[in-house]
């Protein structure tokens, strides 16, 4: 490829083991085939990583990529993705953040960088343009996220971009993110294990150069231009005033939200943890990301009380259910208190609820008690959902089983623990429960890293929205299942394609707007169908690479509580989900066998074989 | 947010473009109706001026004011209505337009105590909630306060007995936010003095419906 135009065309590829630094070029038909972000990390991970490598292992790859839309005046088009073997799954895995450290990649000049080996002192890689170097990292190895950006940009200069984990990376916590940002995650699959793994504390990032657009002056007219239908997706405004978390009453009215480890279906503090009380009382500001006309991003002070002082990044609407509803705690200042404790350790905050609200029903039900935990364990204890954030990250008493995640831990608690621990394929469940929306359900079952709330926003059609560009014109019932395996499907591989390419799934871009952004920003002539199929070729690759991983059917399950246990009241009551009858729909309509193994041809129609 | 898709020059020829636009429908008057606009996050915006014939502006009348109400640049009278423009740049970040215009008809259907209802697709897509706020006297800061309290999560509000405002990204957003406004509110008009107005169904806007308590 003579000029690239969106994609900065090179590939940084950095081995820990041996030092050596290599500048990649980007092939054409890859970027044709897989354009960008976690589709190409697809390919290069199904390519060089062998499915048997223990994800701890110097020979699993860490793959930080950008998307050819990540940076331009495209909206929304902030993200980067990180990927590798995860630690917590034993599969494929991915994570995503916001900010601007994905748009500082592309500004020096490239579409990702490989990590490879294992460093053996802590290092943190340096990238100015096309001056790259591994630095000593000894003097950050313990810090916190957000006192390690500190520190690197007050070596380097507060123009730097950072993305680094924090003591639970290097202490191996199976559910550890990756921190940019000043608090944006990389939360999912334990992507900050890896790094932490290869001894590598952070990368940083300074750029002066720009991405090309092809058709610069069309694409901005377009863009100008579309404002009024971009911006009208109903949770638009919301998210505006709100945050994330402005969708939580919404949520609580389908019964989607999870009280006490799924287990309630009602609870009176979730007017104490919403998105209105939240701006009522935290919320000092709104932020946003590069690019982006919502500014989802709450910056929060606590001003009273016992967690005065904490500011920063404020929680989501998933962290906020995660310490608050699935635990009972309606204390917003702790869950904000419990936030800023994730970020500083760098763990995901979906993982860590999770994982505590599940050693809470196993205390709860005396399947642990208090000489195995050194806590009283209390639902809505504030001060032990913070302590165990703390032993977790630590790794320390208790919360060093707890930080091998709801999976492991509930094999090593033995007895019912195992019906008691929330995940799919050891990614713990998100803060919808599928017994509200049955597609999720399905979407959970599916999704290449495990249980997984955005790769395919299923709830979406579930409340009532149609996607002409996708085909799905028909009003959906959320709890029918019949029909919901294409609709899965469909929405999967549309949510393959904006991980790709990259953009926010906030904004409400259509298919066939993006690929129009795609095709002005790239050069390369994309029609809608073409880039729905790449979506599709991502997703059967991933899927493939978990086979070799040992996944099937078997596999694409739900935990036993939403297929048996239904709610006594809320939205959702008396609801469970028929899971089997969707996957045996999703596997035909995805020309998968009845194992879920997708089939030669269908391979091959997709040009993976 | 969003740099490098807008320039200030442009901003300015956009401001002029949509107030004769507004002119042209009948949705400002003569003297009547104020657009101001900003760059993406920046803490200035471009104001048009007080008293001068709206129909014919030209981007050397306008003004530039700073979010403390300072005038920046440019040597006519800001808008009496620039304080209202400063707190809701003030209040919301994702806002970097707004149009102040006085639709006949929506005006004249708030003033008889009807809300807009989800009448047609745009209603529910477009406008979703169009708070009605009470009367506050132009110009002050009263207004301003009032408006500030009512615009969390709405794209267009109803000034009672004073006219309508239009929020956006961007100019273009604005603007069709207050023109879907005076349709959708003719619209209605015609169906309520005919009988009594059909609504979409509650099924079809299930998630508008939810989030704005339509």
């Amino acid at each position: 490829m003579d000029k690239w135009f969106g994609y900065a065309g090179r590939i940084l590829r950095v081995n820990l083991t041996n030092g050596k630094i290599k500048f990649e070029e980007l092939r054409l038909e890859d970027a044709r085939m897989f354009i960008g972000g976690t589709g190409l990390a697809a390919k290069i991970i199904y390519e060089e990583v062998d499915p048997k490598t223990l994800p701890f292992d110097p020979s699993n790859k860490l793959v930080f990529m950008n998307g050819p839309l990540t940076g331009t005046i495209v909206p929304s088009s902030s993200k980067y993705a990180v990927c590798a073997k995860s630690p917590l799954t034993g599969i494929w895995g991915e994570a995503h953040a916001s900010g601007f450290w994905g748009a500082e990649l592309k500004s020096a000049g490239f579409d990702g960088v490989i990590i490879e080996g294992k460093s053996k002192r802590p290092v943190y890689l340096r990238i100015f343009d096309d001056e790259v170097v591994l630095e000593d990292a000894s003097h950050l190895w313990g810090s916190g996220c957000i006192e390690c950006e500190d520190m690197i940009k007050s070596d380097l200069g507060r123009d730097v971009k950072v993305a680094c984990i924090g003591p639970a990376g290097e202490k191996l916590v199976r559910f550890a993110s990756i921190i940019n940002d000043g608090g944006r995650a990389a939360g999912r699959c334990g992507m900050g294990a890896v790094m932490g793994s290869k001894l590598l504390k952070a990368i940083a990032v300074k750029g002066t150069g720009k991405a090309e657009i092809y058709d610069f002056d069309r694409l901005r007219r377009m863009i100008i231009r579309l404002y009024p239908v971009l911006m009208s997706f109903p949770s638009t405004q919301i998210q505006s005033s709100y945050g994330t978390n402005g969708e939580m009453a919404s949520f609580y009215e389908y019964g989607d939200v999870p009280i006490k480890h799924f287990t309630l279906g009602s609870w009176e503090g979730i007017e104490k943890i919403d998105g209105e009380y939240m701006a009522k009382t935290i919320v000092k500001g709104q932020r946003a990301c590069l690019g982006c006309p919502i500014g989802c991003w709450r910056y929060v002070e606590v001003e009273d009380g016992r967690f005065a002082g904490v500011k920063g990044k404020g929680p989501e609407y998933e962290t906020v259910a995660s310490f608050g509803s699935l635990l009972l705690n309606d204390d917003i200042r702790a869950i904000a208190k419990a936030n800023d404790m994730c970020n500083h350790y760098g763990l995901d905050t979906i993982s860590t609820g999770v994982t505590i609200a599940f050693a809470m029903e196993c205390y709860e039900k005396g399947l642990i008690g208090r000489d195995d935990v050194g806590l009283e364990l209390r639902w809505g204890d504030s001060d032990v959902i913070l302590e165990l954030i703390r032993r977790i990250g630590e790794r320390e008493g208790f919360g060093n089983i707890l930080a091998e995640g709801t999976r492991i831990a509930s094999e090593r608690i033995g007895g019912s623990a195992k019906e008691l621990a929330m995940h799919v394929k050891g990614l713990e469940i998100p803060m919808h429960d599928p017994r509200a929306f049955k597609g999720m359900g399905l979407q959970y079952a599916t999704s290449n890293r495990g249980a997984c709330h955005l790769q395919g926003l299923v709830l979406r059609v579930e409340q009532g929205e149609r996607f002409p560009d996708l085909k799905i014109y028909e009003r959906v019932d959320r709890f029918e299942v019949k029909g919901k395996g294409r609709i899965v499907a469909v929405m999967q591989d549309w949510n393959e394609v904006q991980d790709s390419a990259i953009t926010c799934k906030f904004l409400g871009v259509s298919p066939g707007h993006l690929t129009t952004f795609y095709t002005l920003t790239t050069g390369i002539r994309a029609r809608l169908p073409d880039i729905l199929k790449a979506g599709e070729r991502i997703f059967n690759l991933k899927r493939l690479f978990n086979v070799k991983c040992g996944v099937s059917r078997k596999d694409d399950v739900l935990p036993r509580r939403f297929l048996e246990e239904p709610l006594k009241d809320g939205g959702a009551k008396g609801q469970t989900v028929n899971l089997d009858y969707m996957l045996d729909e999703y596997y035909e309509f995805r020309g998968w066998d009845p194992n879920g193994i997708p089939k030669i041809e269908k391979l091959r129609d997709l040009g993976i074989i | 947010m969003s740099e490098g898709l807008f320039t200030e020059d442009e901003i300015k020829e956009d401001i002029c473009r949509v107030m004769s636009t507004l002119y042209q429908k009948g949705l400002i008057s003569a003297i009547g109706g104020n657009v101001s606009a900003r760059l993406p996050g920046s803490k200035e915006f471009w104001i048009t001026p007080s008293g001068i014939f709206k129909g014919q502006l030209s981007v050397d009348d306008l003004v530039k004011v700073d979010l403390q109400g300072n005038v920046v640049e440019g040597f006519l009278k800001p808008s009496i209505e620039t304080p209202m423009h400063r707190a809701i740049y003030n209040e919301r970040l994702d806002v970097n337009a707004v149009v102040h215009a006085h639709n006949p008809v929506a005006t004249g259907l708030a003033l008889s105590g009807m809300e807009i209802k989800p009448i047609t697709v745009e209603a529910v897509l477009t406008l979703r909630k169009v708070p009605i706020v009470p009367f506050a006297f132009p110009g002050t800061e009263d207004l301003a306060r009032i408006v500030a309290e009512n615009i969390a999560g709405v794209r267009a509000l109803i000034l009672q007995n004073h006219g309508v405002i239009g929020l956006g990204f961007n100019l273009v957003e604005a603007e069709a936010i207050v023109e879907t406004l005076e349709e959708v509110a003719l619209t209605q008009l015609v169906a309520s003095h005919f009988g009594k107005p059909k609504l979409i169904p509650e099924k079809d806007m299930e998630l508008a419906k939810r989030l704005y308590k339509i």
